[in-house]
């Protein structure tokens, strides 16, 4: 560390830092590098769970989009609603709580290979119902009193088939699955839902809860889980469609690699500044 | 009569009775118990879309406030306001004049182009923050600071594709990170809000704790 290339190297510049870091994060835009990735228990817990949905099943899905974590929360949405498309008469319902969502999931469901399924009788969607926490609990016990009418209006009853795919639904523990695409309000469901009701549930959470949401995986009450950006990236390439999660895998390799080396290169520093406090 | 309504024990039987109710409506599969904790849900659920409305009503007197006293910043509160208003047609023009409603292509182009980016992006920052403190938090300074170091390190490893390309058992270690230390810590965590949710409730229902009276209480 000593000399004027030491001298230069102790008195980083955070901006420049910060540059590289850029740099790093653009670099595989350009120059994939596709390196391999493992698949994780709970990603292929949740494929095997989508995968084995007998014919005849109905899903709850619930999205709820922020802004901040659109991210990684659409390619969880848009690989989990792809998934259940492109499996045989499986129904699904997808609700929100979230007053943003509805303009994302319009989003999604333009962007989805539907696999020839009609809205109405393959899926319905029941629009943001206000209350959060309130109103999932509400709805675990009597779905109907709180949804009458679908997203765009139309009376449940008045649904293609006299409203069949919605016939039976009364309370939670009707559905087959629930899947809930959220970040750290999923408490709101595991409570009444997969608690009270006993639904089987699966979570699709942002990278910072997974610490909090493994501590459900473990204790069994979800059956599958999809971890942020790198379970967005795993699901991908067990369904065969690469999308913008894999190719992400690459930046998010080279940001981990520089962030150990500035870890390193702080360490250094420290022992340097102990060793030698002034200069 | 008023003399009666204004007594604060009259607020603290009914949250009690309303509580109790809908506790009791969790553990027992009674159809009339939940009949009438479902219908006491919605209530609810209208109350809080009136709340909205008092959190505008206050965003906007906070913001005018500021503008009027020409405080710190003032001028971000005139593009509060204006913003805030502008979204506010936006979207009732949407669900009222237009068939798309919610979908109205403008109001989707708000939300998309430009609150979406800019949410997005004060979020993105938090990226840059993050290397910073990697290099000041991170030390090898002592034998807590060397296990969280020894851990980030092995978990930075594990998460990320080039990790299992450097040495195959790095998922393995940070998969035995995450599902055994990390959630043996996190599930203490949530058991201690847990239980401390529940003392607070058991106290409001109670009665002992009476801050959400406001003035009542006084």
């Amino acid at each position: 560390m000593d000399g004027e290339a030491g001298k230069i190297m102790l008195k980083l510049d955070k901006r420049v830092l910060y540059l590289v870091y850029a740099c790093l994060l653009a670099v595989p835009t350009f120059i994939p590098m596709g390196l391999p990735i493992t698949i994780d228990s709970t990603t292929k817990s949740t494929y095997d769970i989508i995968d084995a949905l007998e014919p005849g099943s109905r899903v709850a899905i619930n999205s709820a989009f922020f802004g901040m974590t659109i991210p990684e929360q659409y390619p969880t949405s848009k690989n989990l609603i792809q998934h259940l498309f492109m499996k045989d008469d499986v129904k699904l319902i997808f609700l929100t709580f979230n007053v943003e969502s509805p303009v994302w999931q319009e989003k999604i469901m333009s962007e989805v290979d539907k696999f020839g399924k009609e809205y109405g009788t393959d899926y319905v969607y029941l629009g943001f119902t206000p209350g959060d926490q309130t109103a999932i609990a509400a709805m675990a016990n009597n779905l109907p009193a709180l949804v009458q009418v679908d997203f765009y209006g139309t009376p449940l009853n008045e649904l293609p088939d006299n409203g069949a795919i919605m016939e039976g639904l009364i309370q939670a523990s009707d559905f087959d699955l629930l899947i809930v695409i959220t970040t750290g309000f999923y408490d709101f469901f595991l409570g009444p839902w997969t608690s009270q009701h006993g639904v089987p549930t699966i979570l699709g959470v942002q990278s910072v809860n997974v610490p909090v949401a493994l501590v459900y995986w473990e204790a069994g009450q979800i059956i599958g889980l999809i971890k942020g950006a790198t379970g967005n990236a795993e699901y991908e390439k067990l369904l065969n469609r690469p999308g913008v999660s894999l190719s992400d895998m690459d930046a998010q390799s080279l940001a981990h690699v520089f962030i150990i080396g500035l870890i390193v290169y702080g360490n250094v520093k420290y022992f340097y500044d102990k060793r030698r406090p002034t200069e | 009569m008023m003399s009666v309504l204004k007594n604060p024990i009259i607020p603290v039987i009914i949250v009690f009775c309303v509580g109790m109710l809908v506790t009791f409506e969790y553990f027992v599969d009674v159809p009339t118990v939940k009949l009438v904790s479902t219908e006491l849900q919605k209530w609810v659920t209208i109350l809080i879309t009136f709340t909205l409305t008092i959190g505008s009503v206050n965003l906007i007197k906070s913001q005018s406030l500021k503008i009027q006293r020409k405080g710190p910043g003032w001028s971000y509160s005139i593009i509060t306001i204006v913003t805030f208003a502008l979204m506010m047609l936006l979207g009732l023009y949407s669900i009222f004049f237009t068939p798309e409603g919610l979908l109205f292509p403008a109001y989707n182009y708000v939300i998309r182009n430009i609150q979406y980016p800019v949410n997005v992006s004060m979020f993105g920052l938090l990226g840059f923050y993050i290397i910073t403190a990697a290099f000041r938090a991170f030390r090898f300074r002592g034998f807590d600071s060397t296990i969280v170091l020894l851990a980030g390190l092995l978990v930075l490893m594990g998460q990320a594709p080039i990790g299992a390309a450097v040495w195959d058992q790095f998922p393995a270690i940070s998969y035995w990170i995450m599902n055994v230390p990390n959630v043996a810590g996190a599930r203490a965590i949530s058991i201690g809000v847990g239980i401390g949710a529940i003392s607070m409730a058991v106290q409001v229902l109670l009665g002992y704790e009476r801050g959400w009276m406001g003035r009542l209480e006084r």
